[in-house]
């Protein structure tokens, strides 16, 4: 039971299914099997290997047999130097004309930090068509998060704690001022709430998945959904507050339709790459699925930035119509600040996303403040 | 002027944000460059 407590990696009824027709070709065969190689990433240069120095093999060939590097159809790896009895090696073989191979359930203790990898390799063709099935169950020190994961629970009830923080300050002030509260406050109030209660479901749900090992998709749906709705809401507010609604027009007239479509359209995109993201995802997304997702967010998002400095600049303009030079700088700096906007890099590279919380989500509670006062 | 003195004020904190933004995200691109696994 203490040894539960224990970082460890578990194999747990791992069954490994051969494709019937394949079978009558192989049956003469000896016995076919499928390795499963556990390795420390400082390791990988011990895994695979090539005869006269040309691309690196994970399977011994026959011609690597001769050799004598290795026996045929096994996996090449050598024992590692730094950590001793790694990589660690495992096999699971199909007897005769089985169709089924068997991994035996095995926990394997881990006492050193790392980054551990699992292939499951196979050498023989006739295996092509293999399906897997099971699961494998990884235990940091602190819990079943991934590694790099675990931060975030510190993030979120940090968060937390610093939004209880905000909506304190922020009631403060709006019960000092309640007579003349304007209706966007009473968003921004709504803003702030969304918040809270998005940063509290992010640390259950990170809590929930560190205890389980299991991502409990109930809670990501709604952190996911309160936390775009959120950034929606922010984005529209401090859109409108640059168009200058409630301070300078009482309406925004016929920019009203627009403005629902340009939110309507990033509240779906968002929600919808969050969803794929995060719900009950363990593994990172690959490359191309995520880029297809992130483009139309990260498009509509410059979309919002750049229209609320246009918005801010004439705003700016119609309030300074005495001073023409003041409004030119302004107009200015805000293409400046457009340009930059233009140039932003592309998104990071998919396989290393990190899962930083994003500037962007501070922004929309912080600016809400600047507004108000 | 009251109003125009909020809005300075709102265009310099959206600004600020802005630039802060671009900067971290130029940072992470950093990083990852420089640490690139596999």
């Amino acid at each position: 039971l203490t040894f539960k407590c224990l970082p460890h990696v578990r194999f747990d009824k791992i069954i490994f299914r051969r494709p019937e027709d394949a079978n009558d070709s192989v049956k003469e065969t000896t016995s076919a099997k499928v390795q499963v190689l556990v390795f420390e990433i400082e390791d990988r240069e011990m895994i695979g290997g090539s005869a006269y120095g040309g691309q690196k093999a994970i399977c011994c060939t026959s011609d690597l047999a001769k050799l004598g590097a290795c026996t045929e159809g096994s996996v090449i790896y050598r024992p590692s130097q730094v950590n001793p009895g790694w990589p660690k090696l495992f096999v699971a073989s199909f007897d005769g004309s089985d169709l089924i191979a068997t991994l035996p359930s095995r926990t394997i203790p881990i006492t050193k930090t790392g980054m551990y990898n699992m292939y499951f390799i196979h050498c023989d063709p006739s295996l092509a068509d293999l399906e897997i099935e099971g699961k494998t169950i990884w235990k940091n020190p602190t819990g079943y998060l991934p590694g790099r994961m675990s931060p975030l629970k510190n993030f979120f009830g940090l968060m937390s704690f610093a939004f209880v923080v905000l909506g304190i300050y922020w009631f403060y002030q709006y019960m000092k001022s309640w007579r003349e509260v304007l209706p966007l406050q009473n968003c921004i109030t709504l803003v702030i709430t969304l918040g809270m209660l998005e940063m509290a479901l992010w640390y259950f749900e990170y809590a929930e998945f560190n205890e389980t090992g299991v991502r409990p998709k109930g809670i990501t749906f709604w952190a996911v959904t309160f936390g775009t709705v959120k950034r929606t809401a922010a984005e529209i507010i401090v859109l409108i507050v640059s168009m200058g609604y409630g301070v300078v027009t009482p309406t925004l007239g016929g920019l009203t339709s627009k403005v629902v479509m340009l939110g309507g359209t990033f509240f779906l995109a968002t929600e919808t790459l969050e969803l794929v993201e995060n719900l009950g995802a363990v593994n990172d997304l690959s490359g191309k699925a995520r880029l297809f997702l992130v483009y139309p967010v990260a498009i509509l998002d410059a979309a919002f930035v750049i229209w609320i400095f246009i918005s801010l600049a004439k705003t700016i303009g119609k309030l300074q119509v005495r001073k023409p030079l003041l409004c030119i700088l302004y107009y200015f700096f805000s293409c400046s600040a457009l340009s930059f906007v233009l140039a932003l890099p592309p998104p990071p590279p998919p396989h290393t996303h990190t899962h930083t919380p994003h500037l962007r989500d501070l922004r929309g509670a912080g600016l809400c403040i600047t507004d108000h006062s | 002027m009251a109003k125009l003195e909020i809005y300075r004020k709102f265009a310099i904190a959206l600004i600020v944000s802005v630039l802060v933004s671009v900067g971290w995200i130029g940072y992470e691109v950093m990083l990852i460059h420089m640490k690139a696994i596999f």
